[in-house]
């Protein structure tokens, strides 16, 4: 019906003039009247717009549940209840109920029913526990639309004496009708507590347990675990924030247990520190998981840790530490992005939050820069930690900027800074020092060198020059305190440097140590590839006479049992030349090589059986537990050389062991992504207190027993050069060696894992 | 009086000398230092084989054996003898791959092999000695030299194979004639089968072979060479079979066959079984890595040498590919995938 601006006027002024205003009648006539305004033209909102803003920004039900979760917490919240009624069909009910700061009525009015209100924008941090707030859009409410057909807010603000409930049916918002044509009913309500409630019916999905379990760990997952535990100690902060969910279905509630990740649990170990009113620093690392306890006292200088805090009192420091190769393989994802965007040092001072500190990409302990820089190698970026600085300050040497971003960056705050690093680097590296060890499985670390402690000497001088360069800022302004202040940072570089220069000394001593052996090493195989050489030639000749002399001794006894022995021993010597002599070969071929474990264990034990058979020893076939058994490219001599290694190590073990029937047995198979090469025999066994020293160069067993009794018919002299040469080998291609328990009761086990061919790599070979 | 052999060796060598003079041989030593006199010692013919160390260049020697080898099968007037190569290599893939040693040796083996199966080594150089003069004497004539009348030629061996032997009789090739003869029709799967196959294919054991084979000795090979190489003809066995059961063995399972023999024969038989339980016993090859019976449905052809028309595939079973990586790559591409899959569930 279209009516002319003369009618529309009437009709206005009878609405008006009767006892009972309509105001929605009114409003529609008003907008329609506006329309013949020659001068002026308007945007009018189609209702449809709500379920576009509810449907096409929150695609799902998750996101839409979480936005509604949000605004709770936004609005101080620290419970929220979801109740899902009858909702295993379409239609059912949801409750979710906060115990926030609710509403007024100009708040619903100003606030919830405006569209695109800047109200977030304008206060970022929730009034009273200075939440960040979420939201900025204004628009996440409509997610209600995209959960029920049907909405009922019951609220009651603290400001108020009234409580107040709006009744929404979503189904009204149709296309073709203005937005401001369609009223919703608000009544007073008779609720007396705090808080917000939205009842949502006739639900558009079906919530089973199942959906409602996932949607409460999303729900977690975009929370704050730690906020309640922080501010704990950071006394009057936020009281944290608790979501709990339920199912009712005809009756019978079933609550909804937090499974979600607890990230804290991941953690490999706490790291604590505090500064006490009299300048004096402590910390303390507990890691159950590599069973450290370590407590000890940090000083402001990094090499006199008496030395007091000059400006730091009542300083805490609690953090978590993670490392991403002791998260579970399952959760691993979630954790690490968690701690990607959540992980740092936050910081609060007299109990309240101060940011930006902590927020994803600040970087205000140096942590990232200094992983960057590669100086301490131990995971220490902000993504290892989560954690917080509180500072009591009641005289007021922590001040905030005017802009209320962040704390003036002064002596004090420098000072801060450099005990949270300090702390969390001493951390990061005992830990890293205890798994390290815990990498080669059993083994103790090997030697890497000083590396680390240089790195951190390097770190310590850098932060003195930091601290100088302050000192010599205010100089100016100031005078002999910061005189002598400077006096003191040159003396500690001093000292640093000298300490430096002594590691170096070392580190070059060994260098040198490592380029002898190699030296050695390299014309020892020269002298061994051209000895086969030469010797190649004469064996077939040797055992063919010997072979004459066996035929022609039968009458002989005596001497044929000599010539057996001779044969016996020549071929020994001939199997031992011809292992060599494959090794030299396939020096030759430098490449590498993709490699099925069979191709080299088969003929390893091939050329070697008759040796071991006559030293007593069976060698036994091996036993293969799976097929395509490949290893990444590898060198093949190298594989030859390992099994050599282990070979001539039993045969000595076994000699020892003084056993009547040697055995040597070789397994292989696939292991978590390793082909896995396990060489036991039945020889003496290496005892547990040099089981770590195996591997190190120079050691060697051969001289345990009586040094006299070794004579070059018995032993084969060891170098003990061998199993680390093994090591060497394993370790240059990311793989491992250890000793392990053996099987079948066999006394001795080494195995030795190297990284496997992907099915996909074996398939596309 | 055994064969003389001229024994081309640059370093000692006495060894060896005495070990083949121990079998029979006489041995005349030719150290190659001077490149003319050995030449006039080859063209001298006064032996009946020639013997040649690989490497004749490491003492005073200026070339390598493969140069006197050419030299003996080209440019030699007239010199028609078998050459056989011995050499310190262990790996003889170095030497067979070499080109300039194709089509030269009638046998080549390490001297390691030589020395452990001296009887072995000696009884194969005599039987090239044999066939090379076989051939001569009898003018090429197939029926002698294979040892069967001219029907069973015309009848069992491919007429490919004839022609293929006749250019070598038209270019008086006796190294050819032979060398064909040995690698692609004693040494091979076709009209001659060896004790493997054969079992194989009558679906018993290697064992129960043995308590069979008297039986069966008209079908032997009698020809040249089967003095080293025990085979039999696989047409006559067949006709054999026809005399016992109208059906044809290839599908029938190891038990029905070896039903059918113990029934007509009247002796205890064992079945042979398949490498994997799961395959086939209509057995008709063998794993030519395991040399477990196979029925070549169950197997991969392996393109371990080059075969011509008249020879059967070479197979390889499931087991023996996995158990030896080594020969997978003489499978198509398709049954590589097929067999590294094994084991992996399939997307």
């Amino acid at each position: 019906m279209i009516m002319t601006e003369q009618e529309i006027k009437e009709q206005i002024q009878t609405l008006l003039s009767a006892p009972e205003v309509d105001y929605s009648k009114f409003i529609s006539l008003s907008n329609m009247l506006a329309n013949y305004d020659k001068n002026n033209v308007r945007f009018s909102v189609d209702a449809d717009i709500i379920t576009r803003l509810g449907h096409e920004l929150v695609a799902r039900q998750e996101t839409a549940l979480s936005e509604l979760v949000k605004n709770a917490y936004d609005a101080d919240a620290t419970k929220v209840e979801l109740i899902f009624l009858d909702s295993k069909s379409v239609g059912g009910t949801l409750i979710i109920n906060d115990n926030g700061c609710g509403m007024t009525r100009e708040q619903l009015i100003n606030g919830f029913m405006r569209i695109s209100s800047n109200d977030k924008v304008l206060r970022p941090v929730s009034e009273l526990y200075r939440r960040k707030r979420s939201g900025r859009k204004g628009i996440g409410r409509f997610a209600v639309q995209r959960l029920g057909e049907k909405l009922t807010i019951i609220t009651k603000s603290s400001k108020s004496d009234l409580a107040y409930r709006v009744n929404f049916d979503w189904t009204l918002y149709k296309g073709n009708s203005d937005i401001t044509n369609i009223s919703n009913s608000i009544d007073v309500d008779n609720r007396t507590d705090e808080g917000t409630t939205l009842i949502i019916s006739d639900l558009k999905d079906v919530w089973t347990e199942k959906s409602v379990q996932r949607v409460y760990r999303y729900l977690m997952g975009i929370l704050q675990p730690l906020e309640s535990d922080i501010s704990m100690d950071a006394e009057k902060g936020n009281p944290g924030f608790y979501v709990q969910a339920s199912l009712e279905e005809n009756g019978n509630k079933v609550g909804i247990e937090n499974d979600a990740i607890n990230v804290k649990q991941f953690a490999v170990a706490t790291i604590e520190g505090c500064v006490d009113n009299e300048g004096v620093g402590h910390y303390k690392i507990v890691s159950e998981q590599f069973s450290i306890d370590l407590e000890g006292a940090i000083g402001l200088s990094p090499d006199d840790e008496n030395s007091r805090f000059d400006l730091l009192r009542n300083v805490k420091i609690h953090s978590y530490y993670f490392l991403e190769p002791c998260m579970p393989k399952s959760q691993k994802n979630a954790v690490q992005s968690y701690l990607k965007m959540q992980g740092g040092i936050r910081l609060y001072r007299n109990g309240f939050r101060v940011l930006p500190y902590a927020e994803f990409s600040n970087d205000w302990l140096s942590l990232d820069y200094s992983m960057r820089k590669r100086t301490i190698l131990p995971q220490h970026g902000n993504a290892n930690f989560l954690g917080f600085v509180s500072i009591n300050d009641d005289s007021g040497d922590f001040e905030e900027t005017s802009s209320r971003e962040g704390l003036v960056e002064n002596d004090s705050f420098l000072q801060l800074t450099n005990f949270a690093y300090r702390i969390l680097v001493t951390g990061a590296v005992a830990i890293a020092q205890i798994r390290n060890v815990k990498v080669s499985s059993g083994q103790k670390k090997d030697k890497d060198g000083n590396w680390e402690v240089i790195g951190l000497r390097i770190k310590n001088i850098s932060h003195t020059l930091d601290e100088l360069e302050k000192t010599i800022e205010i100089t100016n302004e100031k005078n002999i305190s910061s005189n002598n202040k400077s006096k003191n940072a040159i003396k500690s570089i001093k000292k640093e440097i000298l300490q430096l220069k002594k590691l170096q000394k070392e580190e070059r001593k060994r260098n040198a140590e490592e380029k002898v052996v190699l030296r050695v090493l390299s014309s020892v195989g020269l002298t061994i590839e051209q000895f086969v050489h030469e010797v190649k030639y004469y064996l077939n000749n040797i055992s063919s006479d010997i072979s004459f002399l066996l035929n022609r001794l039968s009458y002989d006894a005596d001497a044929l049992k000599r010539t057996n022995i001779l044969n016996d021993n020549f071929s020994t010597f001939k199997s031992y030349v011809s292992y060599f002599d494959s090794v030299v070969a396939n020096n030759i071929n430098r490449e590498l090589r993709i490699i099925e474990i069979r191709d080299v264990v088969n003929p390893f034990i091939n050329s070697l059986k008759q040796d071991a058979l006559n030293s007593g020893i069976e060698l036994e076939d091996a036993v293969y537990n799976g097929f395509n058994l490949y290893c990444k490219p590898m060198h093949p001599s190298e594989w030859t050389s390992i099994l050599f290694n282990f070979y001539t190590n039993s045969k000595k073990a076994i000699k020892r062991a003084a056993a009547e029937n040697g055995l040597i047995f070789i397994e292989c198979g696939k292991e978590n992504g390793f082909i896995y090469l396990e060489f036991s025999d039945n020889g003496d066994g290496i005892p547990v207190e040099i089981e770590d020293k195996i591997f190190e160069e120079f050691f060697t067993t051969s001289t345990q027993k009586d040094i006299r009794k070794l004579d070059s018919q018995n032993e084969i002299t060891g170098s003990g050069l061998g199993l680390s040469i093994v090591r060497d080998i394993v370790k240059s291609y990311k793989g491992r060696v250890m000793v392990v328990n053996p099987k079948r009761g066999l006394s001795t086990c080494l195995r030795v894992e190297i990284p496997a061919l992907s099915d996909n790599e074996i398939m596309n070979l | 009086m055994g064969y003389k052999l001229l024994y081309f060796e640059d370093t000692p060598s006495e060894s060896i000398k005495s070990d083949l003079e121990d079998h029979g041989f006489q041995i005349e030593l030719c150290d190659t230092e001077d490149y003319n006199e050995t030449l006039a010692k080859i063209d001298r013919k006064e032996y009946d084989a020639i013997l040649l160390d690989y490497r004749l260049s490491s003492a005073r020697g200026k070339l390598d054996a493969p140069a006197y080898a050419s030299y003996i099968r080209t440019e030699g007037k007239g010199n028609i003898s078998p050459i056989f190569l011995i050499t310190n290599e262990e790996d003889l893939t170095i030497i067979k791959k070499d080109q300039a040693c194709q089509n030269l040796f009638d046998c080549v083996m390490t001297k390691a092999e030589l020395q452990k199966q001296i009887v072995r080594s000696c009884a194969k150089f005599n039987s090239f000695i044999d066939a090379y003069k076989l051939v001569m004497v009898s003018h090429y004539d197939l029926s002698s030299i294979l040892g069967v009348d001219e029907k069973q030629i015309s009848d069992y061996v491919d007429f490919r194979m004839i022609a293929a032997l006749d250019r070598f009789k038209g270019e008086n090739d006796i190294f050819g004639y032979v060398h064909l003869i040995y690698n692609h029709f004693i040494r091979s799967i076709g009209a001659l089968v060896g004790p493997d196959v054969l079992a194989a294919r009558l679906g018993i054991t290697k064992n129960s072979l043995e308590s069979i084979k008297g039986m069966i000795t008209e079908c032997e090979y009698n020809g040249i060479m089967s003095y080293c190489y025990e085979r039999w003809w696989m047409p006559m066995i067949l006709e054999f079979w026809n005399t016992l059961s109208s059906g044809f063995p290839r599908y029938l399972t190891a038990e029905e066959r070896v039903e059918v023999l113990k029934d007509k024969l009247g002796v205890e038989l064992d079945v042979a079984e398949a490498g994997i339980p799961e395959e086939s016993t209509e057995f008709w090859t063998c794993c030519i890595a395991t040399h477990f019976p196979l029925d070549p449905m169950d197997g991969f052809i392996c393109n371990d040498r080059d075969l011509y028309d008249w020879e059967d595939n070479h197979y390889i079973s499931m087991r023996g590919a996995l158990e030896n990586p080594n020969m997978q790559k003489y499978l198509s591409k398709a049954d590589q995938k097929e067999v590294r899959t094994y084991g992996i569930k399939k997307q």
